[in-house]
């Protein structure tokens, strides 16, 4: 079993460190790859001084193209499991393990890790709560499965699925979105409760600002990703 | 009268001046295509004015100019809707080129290394 631990970053020089040590401390059984989305800071060079495994993007492409490219690299390179991992310091590498134990055993094709089956550690502000309480009401609807953190970015796929999202993934807020396409390709989605930090340094991709447009894009995107075949 | 002369005189202008831009290759004779056809309808307009307030009684435009706005902001959506789905595409092309550089790059590191030590 060839698993991957996928950290995208952007801007996050204040967290890649602990994030990498943290999984290679937690996880020993996972490789990991840091895919640098065109960092304005000096995420980049502090990766090359820790000689990590680094992926350079020569330019920005946002969430969605940095995590696809870990995705292209877990596909290649022959991964037969691959999780998104937050190079924010927001979750904690000591559920990978477990996770990659569920996913063999419940031979699942995706395994979320969420905020909300348990409701412990950082649960996010009441207005993003309301939000994702929101997206989860949608997804039921479009789907009729319940995924209580729809937005989570911790998320563990199957070789089948790192070869699907290699070809094909949401460019921009590509979490609910890509559920709802999995799901409707008829995968075997599952949640397993995680704790998550607040996080330490750096901004968030989702602003008070662009929140509206968040909603409606992401909207917008589950319902066609639920009326797409 | 004297305004059609004007005009036509533009029109013809613009359309030595878009033949030569495709010449230099500076536009794609794909783009370049919808370019020639809308200034010959123009320019087929301006000479036999006629023409336009004929087409405009046959669908019951009463004003001749109203049509030309019409057709005139349609024609500007449609090309405008165009470009973004060709924007589109190119995003999608650009992001796979992008992911291909940064593994290629990867690669080639690692061979570099490889080799040195």
């Amino acid at each position: 079993m060839k698993k991957l631990v996928i950290i995208p970053a952007y801007n996050e020089m204040g967290n890649i460190v602990k994030t990498v040590e943290d999984i290679i401390e937690h996880a020993p059984s996972f490789d990991y790859v840091v895919v640098n989305d065109c960092s304005k800071d000096d995420t980049k060079k502090i990766c090359e001084a820790h000689g990590y495994n680094l992926i350079d993007l020569p330019v920005n492409l946002g969430i969605g193209g940095g995590v696809q490219t870990g995705y292209l690299y877990a596909f290649r390179e022959g991964y037969d499991i691959a999780v998104q991992f937050d190079g924010d310091g927001q979750h904690n590498g000591s559920y990978l393990e477990d996770m990659a134990e569920k996913m063999e055993r419940e031979r699942l094709d995706m395994l979320i890790g969420s905020r909300f089956i348990e409701n412990k550690g950082f649960q996010s502000s009441f207005l993003r709560r309301l939000g994702i309480r929101y997206f989860t009401a949608l997804i039921k609807f479009v789907t009729g499965q319940k995924i209580t953190d729809p937005t989570s970015g911790m998320r563990m796929v199957s070789r089948e699925l790192i070869e699907f999202f290699a070809g094909q993934y949401p460019k921009d807020y590509p979490e609910p979105e890509s559920v709802v396409t999995v799901l409707k390709k008829g995968n075997l989605v599952k949640e397993i409760p995680v704790v998550m930090n607040e996080r330490e340094q750096g901004v968030s991709s989702i602003s008070m600002k662009n929140s509206v447009y968040y909603m409606i894009k992401v909207s917008l995107a589950i319902l066609l990703a639920a009326i797409r075949r | 009268m004297k305004i059609n002369i004007i005009i036509a005189v533009c029109l013809v202008i613009v359309i030595l001046g878009s033949v030569r831009t495709v010449k230099r290759r500076d536009l794609d004779l794909k783009y370049a295509l919808t370019w020639f056809v809308s200034l010959i309808c123009m320019l087929i307009i301006d000479i036999f004015p006629g023409f336009l307030s004929r087409l405009s009684d046959l669908v019951g435009i009463d004003l001749p100019i109203n049509m030309v706005f019409f057709v005139g902001i349609c024609f500007c959506l449609l090309l405008i809707f165009g470009m973004t789905v060709t924007i589109s595409k190119q995003a999608e092309k650009e992001k796979r080129l992008t992911q291909e550089l940064a593994l290629l790059k990867k690669r080639v590191e690692q061979l570099e290394e490889s080799g040195r030590y």
